[in-house]
């Protein structure tokens, strides 16, 4: 459609140049010109327009997950009402049993030595206190964030660190959490939690972190 | 093993959903400078003078083609002198000052703004020790495409002068990160003309161009896990190809552009698979309890080379294209990854830690030992031009990410940096019959 008078436009231009004198000729060339520039600006407005609607579609499903997280806090509310014996507890009470710097689930974070992903024993008491949490608390899920040092293939990293929270996840399996309440995922060398180039950065960046999405 | 449909819980959407947006373009993007460090050592001798009448343009046709063929390592500028007025057709060069100056390859042409508003674009390449035109071609095109058909001229010069394709009117890829910002840009292989196609709040890696050069595989993390789309450059729309459990990545291009290889941990830990663009046609290349990644089929298809520890160690190996048994390649030290083939089929280059550092080398098939070609301290993501002369990879200098370029005998060098911002995760795209 925009090509199409574009063309027009263009076409009657050729057409008026026969009769034109040269100055006249000269401001033409700078018409068309013009519309070039016309048509570029169009282009990127529309590129940019484009982006606008995916921004508006992003805001709209975050407008859903806002009304859905506000319709589950009410839920949340609700709850203490409900008979005495229930398993359940308010989310408040998960989040502070999970932010107690004294408590067992403070510790969210297993550490690995260079190309190893084996949960190593002195992460034993860590994952037990978490995999006692989410069988105590049969409605939360838990997501394992493999991560790794900055050194080698971005793709043998990530697929590293995918093998890193696969062993936390199937550890947190052993103890009777069930598959489907923990996702595993790798970030391989994308997300460096330090930033320097030296062993200590590289030893905290070789790690999976234990995250409860929503009690954060 | 596990086998859960867990999607991430509607809180974890939440989450992300603000972070990942799109955001609309800010300014035009910062070109990529580039910085030649080495050369080859014996230059072709080459005179580009300026077009006539180029100086009306924005875009200077001869300076960006004396520009790409010096850049390529493989020419040398020979002075004309100066002169009253540039010759732009072959009648009105003095041949004898050619001759005392030492002129042997001159480049010559001339613009002209037509009333319709096109530009009529011509040169010549002449024999200036024979009087004689080497090649010689004309062109009617839009103003906005003069910085390609400089690079289309400088490709026709390069052939002719070196034998072999030139690449300066391809593209390249790679990813710009700038604070918590990732786009994925695309550009000429000079670094002009750069633009982004896909902007992110997560990380993008791992991108490769289709065979045709229309569309873009890449793996992206918007969804906080890698899942694997393909992206058309044409109209921007991508389709997601591989959102298994796990992680979905290491997309490679089947030579006839038909299918991916695609590394997926869905059945317990990455192996190799195959599936058509549509998500279609799953199928397992590897089974092995190793990880096994980085796919890259061999020109005509029949092979694959990819990256395994199943010896203990990361180590490239090779297998038919329908899967089955492998064999090792690589030899020498403990970390051998992210094999590249060479366009003719008859080598690839990876990346080799040696003594803590890792670096881009380069092996012949069927030879057992490589050679070492850069000397950074992280060196990753090799990514052959189609015409098989350079490598370009990601590098690092002054604690930033930037794109490096070395020849695969090693001699020519090349650093190509952004204004700002850490660049990453090159890859460039295919030789083009037209653009």
């Amino acid at each position: 459609m925009k090509n199409a008078i574009l063309l027009l436009a263009l076409a009657a231009l050729a057409a008026g140049c026969a009769t034109q004198d040269v100055q006249e000729q000269r401001k033409a060339a700078v018409e068309q010109r013009d519309l070039l520039e016309t048509q570029r600006k169009s282009d990127e407005e529309a590129k940019r327009a484009q982006i606008a609607r995916e921004q508006e579609e992003l805001n709209r499903q975050l407008e859903e997950q806002k009304q859905r997280q506000a319709q589950m806090q009410d839920t949340a509310e609700v709850k203490p009402l409900a008979p005495p014996g229930g398993s359940e507890k308010p989310l408040g009470d998960l989040r502070s049993q999970l932010k107690d710097p004294g408590g067992p689930l403070f510790k969210r974070s297993i550490y690995y030595d260079y190309d190893r992903y084996d949960v190593k024993e002195d992460y034993r008491a860590l994952v037990e206190a978490h995999a006692k949490f989410m069988l105590d608390n049969k409605e939360v899920r838990m997501r394992v964030e493999g991560n790794c040092d900055e050194r080698g293939s971005t793709e043998y990293n990530l697929a590293l660190g995918q093998r890193r929270a696969d062993g936390v996840k199937r550890a947190l399996m052993v103890l009777g959490v069930p598959a489907n309440r923990i996702e595993a995922v790798s970030y391989g060398e994308e997300k460096p939690k330090a930033a320097g180039q030296d062993d200590d950065s590289y030893s905290e960046n070789r790690r999976s972190d234990i995250v409860y999405p929503g009690f954060e | 093993m596990p086998s859960s449909k867990s999607a991430p819980s509607r809180r974890s959407l939440l989450k992300w959903a603000g972070a990942a947006a799109l955001t609309a373009p800010t300014a035009l993007r910062a070109a990529l400078t580039i910085e030649i460090i080495g050369g080859s050592g014996k230059e072709i001798p080459v005179t580009v003078l300026p077009f006539g009448n180029q100086e009306r343009q924005k875009d200077k046709v001869s300076e960006i083609v004396l520009a790409d063929l010096l850049r390529s390592g493989l020419f040398r500028e020979q002075s004309a002198g100066w002169m009253p007025q540039f010759p732009s057709e072959p009648e009105q060069v003095d041949w004898r000052n050619m001759r005392n100056r030492g002129v042997e390859n001159l480049v010559i042409g001339n613009v002209v703004e037509r009333s319709d508003g096109r530009l009529a674009l011509r040169f010549r390449l002449m024999d200036a020790v024979k009087q004689a035109q080497r090649a010689g071609l004309s062109y009617a095109i839009p103003p906005s495409q003069a910085r390609i058909t400089a690079h289309k001229i400088a490709d026709v010069i390069y052939e002719e002068l070196t034998g072999e394709p030139g690449v300066f009117a391809t593209r390249i890829c790679y990813v710009v990160k700038n604070k918590e910002r990732y786009e994925l840009q695309v550009a000429d292989a000079d670094g002009g003309d750069a633009d982004f196609i896909l902007a992110n709040g997560e990380p993008i890696i791992s991108p490769a161009w289709s065979p045709d050069g229309n569309r873009i595989a890449y793996v992206s993390f918007e969804k906080k896990k890698s899942i694997v789309f393909v992206h058309t450059l044409a109209d921007g729309k991508r389709s997601v190809v591989a959102n298994f459990d796990g992680s979905n990545s290491a997309p490679a291009w089947s030579p006839d552009g038909q299918k991916l290889a695609v590394t997926l941990s869905r059945d317990g830990v990455a192996q190799i698979y195959t599936i058509n663009l549509d998500g279609s046609g799953l199928n397992r290349l590897t089974t092995s309890l190793s990880i096994d990644t980085e796919a890259a089929w061999s020109p005509d298809g029949r092979t694959i080379l990819f990256t395994s520890d199943r010896g203990g160690s990361p180590q490239i190996y090779r297998m038919s294209a329908a899967g089955g048994a492998a064999e090792r390649m690589t030899f020498e030290g403990s970390y051998n990854v992210t094999a590249r083939w060479s366009p003719d089929g008859k080598s690839f280059c990876f990346i080799q830690r040696n003594a803590g550092r890792y670096n881009v080398a380069i092996q012949e098939i069927g030879s057992r030992s490589a050679q070492l070609l850069t000397d950074g301290r992280i060196d990753s993501s090799p990514t052959f031009s189609p015409n098989g002369r350079m490598i370009l990879y990601a590098s690092e200098f002054n604690k930033r990410g930037i794109l490096a370029a070395v020849s695969r005998d090693g001699r020519i060098k090349q650093r190509l940096s952004e204004a700002s911002g850490s660049v990453r995760e090159p890859a460039w795209g295919p030789l083009l019959k037209s653009r």
